[in-house]
C-alpha cells in the first residue's frame, strides 16, 4: 500500500470556517433571551464606555451644576438665568417734553423701545413708554425694576422696594406712569428699567430629575454605570488571574499543595464574600483601589475553586500525557495545554462574578464604606437618594437601582448562555 | 547494543495506587471503624521483554492493567516496584542525554483521538510542537518537517490549520501518529489504537502502522482487547489478566495452541466469520475488583479447571515451549480427576 492510496478522505471533514468561536456564537444566538441580554449589556457598556460624550452634563464639574435645580422631578426642564434687560431712559430736564430712542441691551424681550414724556408740572412727568413687540410684555410675569430714580422720588405705579432705592412695577402698568420728583428737584434724570424674562431658556430636560446637589440623574447614572463596571470588570480580571494561577498550580502538581491551597479556598469561601469585603474596607478606608482589592480578595476563590476543577478535567485527559511524552516542559504544558481549555468555564464564572462584584460594590457604597462621593458609583448614587426617598423624591434612589438592576440581570442572563454554551455537560447535541 | 540486547526490559514491574485517607477516615479509623486505605493492583510483578523491530500484542479484558503497563512502558507512570531497563540500563542511572533521549524514544498512541489532540491547537501546531521545544530540526525547516509527516501519515498538508474537530476520527488519529513520529521515536506503545474506529478506518490505519514499522525500523507494544486485531499484526502476544501476565507466546502459536485455561476462552470468544449458529461461551462472572484480587491464581473464580491448589499459591509464569510462556497449575499438577 502506497502513501497515497492511505490518503483517503475517510469521512466527510466539516468546513474550515467552523471555528470553535463561530460555533459558540451560532449556539449562543440560538436563545433569543440571552440575545437581548447581551445587545443590552452591549448598549450599558457602550453607555458607560463613552458616557462623556452622550451624558448631557457633567454631573462632577461644579460648573455645569446649579444647585438652583437641585431635586427637580423627572422630565422638569432645566432653565438657564432668565435673560435681562435694561432699558435707560434719559428724561431731559428742558423742554416740555421729549422722546427718545431707547439703546436696548440685548435682544430679549424687547426688539426696540421708544420712551416719551411730559413735564406736566415742574416736579413731575408723565413717561409713556412704546415697546416692541409689545406682546411680549405679556411674557414677563415677574415685575419690572425701575432704577435710577432720584432720591425721594415717587412713580405714580408700582411699590418701592422695602429698604433699596428701586420700585418694582406690574408688566402692565410699566407703559404710562407719572415721576413725582421730590421738591427743589431741578433738571433731567436718568430712569433704568430692568425687564427680566419669567424663564430662562431650557437649557436641557432632566429626564429623570435632579439629586440633592442639582445633578443630571441620567449622566450621574452614567458616569456610576462607567464606575460600577470598570471596578467590576478590573476587580474580575485581577480575581480571575489570580484564580486562574492558584487553582491551574493545584491542578497540576495535586497532592500535598493541592490540599494546602483548596483548603485555603474552602476557609476563604466558608466565610460570606460580603463580610470579607467589609472587614477589609474597616480596615483599608475608601477608595477605588481599596475596593477593588477587597473584591479581589472576597472573590479569587470563587476563581480559583473553577479553574481547579476544570484543570483537573483537562489533566486527566490523554492529550495532557500526550505532551508528558513528549516531553514537553511543565511551564508548557499549563500554559499552553491546560490554560486555554481551562478558559471556558472560568468565562462562565467571570461574567457572574462580575455581576456579583458590581452588585457587591454597590452594597458596600451603599453602606458608605465603598467609592468615595467624587467617584460615585451606582451603589453611591442608590445611597444618596436613599434620604430622599420618603419625601417622595422616589427618582434619586429608584433609577440608579434600576440601572443597577438591568446591568446584573443582563449580564446573568449572558453568563447564564455561555455556561449552556460552554458546558459540554449541557450541551444538547456531541 | 548487541543484537540481543533487548530494547526495553521490564523486571518484576508492580503499579499500585493508593487512595490516601482522608482526615475523616484516619479519625474514623481511630475510633475503630473498618476503614483501610485501598490500592489497586493494577500491575502486578510483569516481567516483559520487547526487543527492537518486534511488535508485541498485549491482550486482556478492561481493567487488568494492560494500559497501565503501557503507560510505564511510555514513561508516563513510575513503576511501584521492579526495575524499567532501556537497552539493558536502568532509567534511574541513565546518564542525562540518555534520559532526555528516552523521554521522546517512546511514544505513545492514545485511544481516544479527539481526547489525544489538544482542540485549542491547530494540526500543524499539535505535529511540530514537540519538534519546536526539542529543536529537533532547524526553525527555518519545522513547517516543512511537519509537512513531510503529515504527508507520511496520510493526511493532505493544507489541513495542517486546522482545528482538531474538524477532521475525521481516523484522520485524528493520523494526527496523533504524526505527532508521535514527528519526534523520531523508536518505539510505538499504541493503547487501544483503533478500538475507536469504524472497522474500515482500523484497517487503514494498523495499514499505516505496518508502513511505518518498515520504513522506520519501529518496535510496537500494541495494547488491544481486540484479538483479530493482535493476530494481525503481532509476531508475539502477550496476554494479561488481573495486573499479571498469564500466558505470553509467538503469535502463531498463541493462536494455534492456547495453554491458560484464560486464553483459551478468550480465543472462544472471538467472532469467527464461520462461526455460523456457534453460541458463545461467555467467560463466566465477572472480572473481579483489583481492590481486592482473588488469592492464589487470579483466574481461580473464573476458571473450569481450578482446583484447590489454584485458589492458594500463585502459579508462576514458565516456559512450556520454546519461547511459550504460562502461568497455570495445571502444567507442573496432573489435572485432577473430573467427576
Amino acid at each position: 500500500m502506497t502513501i497515497q492510496e492511505t490518503q483517503v478522505q475517510d469521512e466527510v471533514v466539516p468546513p474550515a470556517k467552523d471555528t470553535p468561536f463561530r460555533r459558540t456564537l451560532r449556539e449562543f444566538a440560538a436563545s433569543r433571551v440571552a440575545v437581548v441580554g447581551a445587545v443590552v449589556l452591549l448598549l450599558i457598556i457602550f453607555a458607560a464606555v463613552f458616557a462623556p460624550w452622550i451624558a448631557p452634563q457633567n454631573p462632577y464639574d461644579l460648573n455645569e451644576i446649579r444647585v438652583e435645580h437641585s431635586r427637580l422631578e423627572p422630565g422638569a426642564a432645566g432653565r438657564a438665568d432668565p435673560e435681562s434687560q435694561s432699558l435707560p431712559v434719559p428724561i431731559s430736564g428742558e423742554g416740555e417734553s421729549g422722546r427718545e430712542t431707547l439703546e436696548l441691551s440685548g435682544s430679549v424681550p424687547f426688539e426696540s423701545a421708544e420712551a416719551s414724556w411730559e413735564w406736566v408740572a415742574p416736579e413731575r412727568v408723565a413717561v409713556s413708554l412704546d415697546l416692541q413687540p409689545e406682546q411680549n410684555l405679556k411674557t414677563l410675569e415677574q415685575e419690572l425694576r425701575v432704577e435710577g430714580l432720584p432720591r425721594g422720588a415717587e412713580l405714580s405705579v408700582g411699590e418701592k422696594h422695602d429698604f433699596r432705592n428701586f420700585w418694582l412695577v406690574a408688566p402692565d402698568e410699566i407703559t404710562a406712569f407719572e415721576v413725582q420728583l421730590p421738591e427743589g428737584h431741578e433738571g433731567g434724570f436718568e430712569l433704568e428699567i430692568r425687564a427680566q424674562q419669567a424663564e430662562g431658556e431650557i437649557e436641557q430636560v432632566y429626564w429623570l430629575g435632579t439629586d440633592g446637589q442639582g445633578r443630571d440623574m441620567f449622566s450621574a447614572i452614567l458616569y456610576g454605570l462607567r464606575i460600577s463596571i470598570s471596578v467590576g470588570v478590573f476587580s474580575g480580571a485581577l480575581a480571575l488571574t489570580i484564580g486562574l494561577v492558584v487553582g491551574l498550580t493545584a491542578a497540576y502538581a495535586g497532592g500535598r499543595i493541592d490540599a494546602l491551597i483548596m483548603r485555603i479556598v474552602d476557609l476563604q469561601l466558608s466565610f460570606p464574600a460580603i463580610l470579607v469585603a467589609l472587614l477589609l474596607l474597616a480596615i483599608l478606608g475608601r477608595g477605588p483601589d481599596k475596593v477593588i482589592l477587597a473584591l479581589v480578595i472576597a472573590q479569587w476563590a470563587y476563581y480559583a475553586r473553577t479553574a481547579r476543577s476544570a484543570g483537573l478535567v483537562e489533566r486527566s485527559k490523554e492529550y495532557i500525557e500526550a505532551a508528558r511524552c513528549l516531553a514537553l516542559s511543565r511551564w508548557r504544558i499549563v500554559l499552553r495545554h491546560m490554560l486555554p481549555n481551562c478558559i471556558p468555564p472560568m468565562i462562565v464564572v467571570g461574567t457572574v462574578q462580575v455581576a456579583n462584584a458590581i452588585a457587591l460594590e454597590a452594597t458596600l457604597s451603599f453602606l458608605g464604606l465603598g467609592m468615595p462621593q467624587t467617584e460615585p458609583s451606582l451603589g453611591l448614587l442608590i445611597s444618596n437618594g436613599f434620604d430622599y426617598l420618603l419625601s417622595g423624591r422616589y427618582w434619586i434612589s429608584v433609577f440608579p437601582g434600576i440601572a443597577l438592576l438591568v446591568t446584573i440581570v443582563a449580564i446573568n442572563l449572558v453568563g447564564d448562555r455561555l455556561r449552556e454554551v460552554l458546558n459540554p455537560r449541557m450541551r444538547r447535541d456531541e | 547494543m548487541t543484537a540481543a540486547e533487548p530494547l526495553i526490559t521490564l523486571e518484576t514491574v508492580s503499579k499500585r495506587f493508593t487512595r490516601k485517607l482522608d482526615v475523616a477516615e484516619r479519625v474514623a479509623r481511630g475510633f475503630g471503624a473498618r476503614i483501610q486505605e485501598q490500592t489497586v493492583h493494577a500491575v502486578d510483578r510483569v516481567n516483559l521483554t520487547v526487543h527492537k523491530g518486534e511488535v508485541v500484542g498485549l491482550v486482556g479484558e478492561s481493567g487488568c492493567g494492560k494500559s497501565t503497563l503501557g503507560r510505564i512502558v511510555a514513561g508516563l507512570h513510575k513503576p511501584s516496584e521492579g526495575r524499567f531497563l532501556y537497552k539493558g540500563v536502568p532509567v534511574e542511572q541513565l546518564q542525562r542525554r540518555d534520559a532526555a533521549h528516552l523521554a521522546l524514544a517512546i511514544q505513545m498512541i492514545f485511544q481516544d483521538p479527539m481526547a489525544s489532540l489538544n482542540p485549542r491547537l491547530k494540526a500543524g501546531q499539535i505535529i511540530g510542537e514537540a519538534v519546536g521545544a526539542h529543536k529537533l530540526v532547524p526553525r527555518a525547516e519545522q513547517k516543512d518537517y511537519v509537512a513531510q509527516m503529515m504527508q507520511r501519515v496520510g493526511l493532505d498538508p493544507d489541513y495542517r490549520a486546522r482545528y482538531p474537530h474538524q477532521f475525521s476520527g481516523g484522520q485524528r488519529q493520523r494526527i496523533g501518529i504524526a505527532r508521535a513520529l514527528a519526534v523520531k521515536p523508536e518505539m510505538l506503545v499504541c493503547d487501544e489504537s483503533v478500538a475507536a474506529l469504524d472497522v474500515s478506518i482500523q484497517a487503514q490505519v494498523l495499514n499505516l502502522f505496518m508502513e511505518l514499522q518498515q520504513d522506520f525500523g519501529l518496535t510496537y507494544l500494541f495494547i488491544s482487547h481486540d484479538l483479530g486485531v493482535v493476530e494481525h499484526l503481532s509476531d508475539r502476544v502477550v496476554i494479561m489478566y488481573l495486573g499479571r501476565v498469564v500466558e505470553q507466546a509467538p503469535t502463531a502459536e498463541l493462536f494455534a495452541a492456547p495453554n491458560h485455561p484464560y486464553t483459551q476462552a478468550l480465543l472462544e470468544d472471538v467472532p469467527r466469520l464461520e462461526a455460523g449458529k456457534r453460541r458463545f461461551h461467555p467467560i463466566k462472572g465477572e472480572i473481579p475488583s483489583p481492590m481486592d484480587p482473588p488469592p492464589g491464581c487470579h483466574f481461580h473464580p473464573r476458571c473450569p479447571h481450578a482446583f484447590d491448589r489454584c485458589r492458594v499459591e500463585q502459579p508462576a509464569l514458565e516456559e512450556i515451549a520454546p519461547g511459550h510462556f504460562s502461568a497455570c497449575h495445571l502444567n507442573s499438577t496432573p489435572r485432577p480427576e473430573q467427576s
